[in-house]
């Protein structure tokens, strides 16, 4: 059996639409990691 | 439910099955289209207008998704259709526009399950196989996933129409490209996208641009034949020349065409209505299985979608 986490939510916002968690990885040097995790986020 | 396709909303009924339910748009022309299609229509500034609970399709023809957008819809359920992502043309705002409503949502969302529950279950390769491709993805024992497993959108919810018509699984950095999946073979794509990330400097918007030019050039020649090995796209040719050090610039030459996106297509009942050469994120999800190079920031995210081939689990491996 594999785990597979669907729709990873550690890109979570805040009321005001901010992220509270996963901020550190968004905003790391690593592009690739930014956006494969706030593929559910930014969306494009 | 192909009763609903008849009626102004089309698809959008099952995303919304109850309630009011408009088109807003962030442009005047694409939204004189939709009220002509029958869609209860506004544009963004008038969006205070709508009731709590609303069901919004939102179409961002001339801007990006920012925090200031989606702040102004928290009170509804919005189904997002990013078209400045891809291309802001008006032709191509149009055929998204009807491909939206064209979309079998359930079947989208039915598809999702299939590919969450048998990655789950399936312990050999995923084996694309038929029309002139044959790539065999293995996959992590831990792996993440966006897809949008139910047609509903709760009040309060933001969902990218890609969440429905895609299965996509992303490499986990730069330093880990084949952390989540890995990639062989040959694949024989029709389509090929172009999109950028709100996130894009200046940098990686020229990178951009020549990647639209690069993709009318490709898209005209097509088919495109790729070869990977290891999960690096090694081969890209169309009408038998090599492009392969054009797609490596665009999309960051740092990143060296290793593949960051398995995209499983979950929308395949729109593939008789798909015109490759619309740069729509729409015609993404149609195809079977898509490949996908950059991440849209430091350069272009380039998808290139295989529009026809069957999947097998290799159970032998």
């Amino acid at each position: 059996m594999r785990n597979i986490t669907i729709n990873d939510q550690s890109w979570m916002i805040d009321e005001d639409e901010r992220l509270v968690t996963g901020k550190e990885r968004l905003e790391s040097g690593d592009s690739v990691e930014a956006a494969s995790l706030s593929y559910g986020y930014a969306r494009i | 439910m192909a009763e609903s396709f008849g009626q102004p909303l089309g698809g959008l009924r099952q995303v919304f099955p109850e309630g009011d339910v408009f088109a807003v748009c962030d442009d005047r022309e694409l939204a004189e289209f939709a009220s002509g299609r029958g869609l209860r229509t506004l544009l963004l500034d008038e969006v205070e207008t709508l009731p709590d609970g609303a069901g919004v399709a939102l179409f961002l023809r001339n801007s990006l998704v920012s925090r200031e957008i989606r702040k102004m819809f928290r009170r509804f359920r919005v189904l997002l259709i990013p078209i400045a992502s891809f291309d802001s043309a008006l032709d191509a705002a149009q055929y998204t526009f009807e491909l939206t409503r064209h979309t079998d949502y359930e079947k989208a969302c039915d598809w999702n399950r299939y590919w969450a529950d048998n990655l789950t279950r399936q312990p050999g390769p995923l084996v694309f196989t038929g029309s002139g491709t044959e790539l065999v993805c293995s996959f992590a024992d831990d792996l993440s996933a966006d897809a949008w497993l139910t047609p509903e959108i709760d009040v309060g919810k933001w969902i990218s129409v890609a969440s429905y018509c895609e299965f996509s699984i992303t490499a986990p950095s730069s330093r880990d490209w084949r952390g989540a999946f890995d990639i062989n073979g040959t694949a024989l794509a029709s389509g090929l996208l172009v999109a950028h990330d709100p996130r894009a400097g200046r940098d990686g918007m020229a990178r951009i641009e020549q990647a639209r030019e690069l993709r009318a050039e490709m898209v005209a020649k097509g088919p495109i034949t790729m070869r990977l090995r290891n999960g690096v796209l090694t081969s890209v040719m169309a009408s038998g020349e090599e492009y392969s050090d054009a797609v490596r610039e665009v999309t960051n030459p740092d990143y060296e065409l290793h593949t960051l996106e398995l995209g499983i297509g979950t929308n395949m009942s729109l593939l008789p209505r798909v015109d490759w050469t619309y740069n729509s994120q729409l015609n993404e999800g149609a195809g079977p299985v898509h490949l996908g190079f950059g991440e849209g920031i430091t350069g272009a995210h380039m998808d290139f979608v295989v529009a026809r081939c069957e999947h097998r689990f290799d159970a032998s491996a």
